[in-house]
C-alpha cells in the first residue's frame, strides 16, 4: 500500500482542537465560550487562537453580547463551515478505505 | 502495508473517533440533558402508586388530590428546568426546540384531558393511559428522530407496548395503576438518568 496524501486534507479542520470544536459545533450548531473551554479542556488563550482561525477562514461565526453585566461569546458553525466539514470528513473516510 | 501507511491509517481512525465523540457530546448538549424525563418520571410514578394506594384503600380516596398537585409541581419544574438549560447551553437548536414542544404537548394533552373530564365527571382511568402511552410515545419518537439518540426508540417501543396493552379490552384495575407507575419509572426516570449521566460525564482533553 502506498503512503497516504494528507494535503487532500483541509489544513485549517486538520488540528485535532480544530476538529474537535468543528465537530462540537456540527451538531450543538452554536456553543458559549465557557462550554467550549469546559468540553474540550482547553485554556482561554488557546481555545481563543483556534476560534479565531476558523474564524478567519470563515468557518464560524464569533459573536460577541453582554448578558445583563457579562460578556459573552458565542461560537456558531457556518454554511461554509458544515460543507468543508463535510469534505473532510469524506476526505477522511477515503483514507481508511485506501 | 508499510509503517508509514499503517500510522496514516491510525491517526485517520482516531481523528475519526474523535470526531464521533464530539459530534455526540454537541448532540446531548443542544439536545436533551434528561431533567424534564427525571421530573416527570418521579411525579408520575408517585401519582400513579398513590392512586394505587387510594384505590385499594391504603389512603383515603382523592384523586384531585393526588395529580393537581403532581401537574402543578411538574409544570413549574418543567419551565424553570427548561428556562435554565436553555440559558446554559446558549442553543436555540431545532432538537432543543422539538425537544420542550414534545414535553409541552404532554403536559397540555394531559392537562386538557384531565380537566374537562374531571369537571364533567367523565373521567375514565383507561383513557387517560391510553392517551398518556400515546403522548409519551409520541413525544419520544419526535426527539429520536430530531436529537438521533438511537437509543430513544427502545423508549418510544416501550411506550408504544404500553399502549397495545391497554387497548386490549379489559378493565383498567388497581394493577393497572401499578403497571403505568413501573413503566413511568422504568421508560421515562430511568432513560433520564442514564442521559443526565452521560452529559456529565467530562471528555478527556484535547491536544494537537
Amino acid at each position: 500500500m502506498a503512503g497516504i496524501d494528507y494535503r487532500a486534507l483541509d489544513n485549517i479542520i486538520h488540528s485535532r482542537v480544530r476538529l474537535a470544536i468543528m465537530s462540537y459545533l456540527m451538531t450543538a450548531k452554536s456553543a458559549e465560550f465557557g462550554e467550549l473551554k469546559k468540553e474540550l479542556n482547553l485554556s482561554d488563550g488557546n481555545l481563543s487562537t483556534h476560534l479565531t482561525k476558523l474564524e478567519d477562514i470563515g468557518y464560524i461565526d464569533v459573536t460577541k453580547k453582554f448578558v445583563g453585566k457579562k460578556p459573552q461569546t458565542t461560537a456558531s458553525i457556518t454554511d461554509s463551515g458544515e460543507k468543508s466539514f463535510r469534505a473532510y470528513i469524506k476526505e477522511l473516510t477515503n483514507i481508511i478505505g485506501a | 502495508m508499510n509503517n508509514k501507511s499503517r500510522k496514516d491509517v491510525e491517526n485517520a481512525a482516531d481523528d475519526l473517533a474523535l470526531i464521533r465523540r464530539m459530534m455526540e457530546a454537541g448532540r446531548r448538549r443542544a439536545g436533551i440533558d434528561g431533567s424534564h424525563m427525571i421530573i416527570w418520571g418521579a411525579l408520575l410514578m408517585i401519582g400513579f402508586f398513590a392512586q394505587y394506594a387510594s384505590v385499594v384503600g391504603y389512603i383515603p380516596p382523592a384523586m384531585l388530590m393526588i395529580w393537581l398537585p403532581i401537574f402543578i409541581v411538574g409544570n413549574a419544574l418543567s419551565i424553570y428546568v427548561g428556562h435554565k438549560h436553555k440559558k446554559r447551553s446558549n442553543c436555540d437548536s431545532l432538537s432543543l426546540e422539538a425537544y420542550s414542544s414534545a414535553w409541552a404537548t404532554i403536559g397540555i394533552g394531559a392537562i386538557i384531558y384531565f380537566g374537562i373530564s374531571v369537571l364533567t365527571g367523565a373521567f375514565d382511568p383507561k383513557t387517560m393511559a391510553l392517551l398518556s402511552s400515546a403522548l409519551i410515545g409520541g413525544a419520544y419518537f419526535v426527539i429520536a428522530r430530531i436529537t438521533k439518540i438511537k437509543s430513544l426508540y427502545l423508549v418510544v417501543v416501550g411506550w408504544w407496548i404500553v399502549l397495545s396493552y391497554f387497548s386490549m379490552p379489559m378493565p383498567f384495575d388497581h394493577e393497572s395503576l401499578l403497571i403505568m407507575a413501573a413503566c413511568c419509572a422504568l421508560l421515562i426516570l430511568l432513560p433520564g438518568q442514564m442521559m443526565r449521566r452521560a452529559q456529565d460525564t467530562p471528555l478527556p482533553e484535547v491536544k494537537d
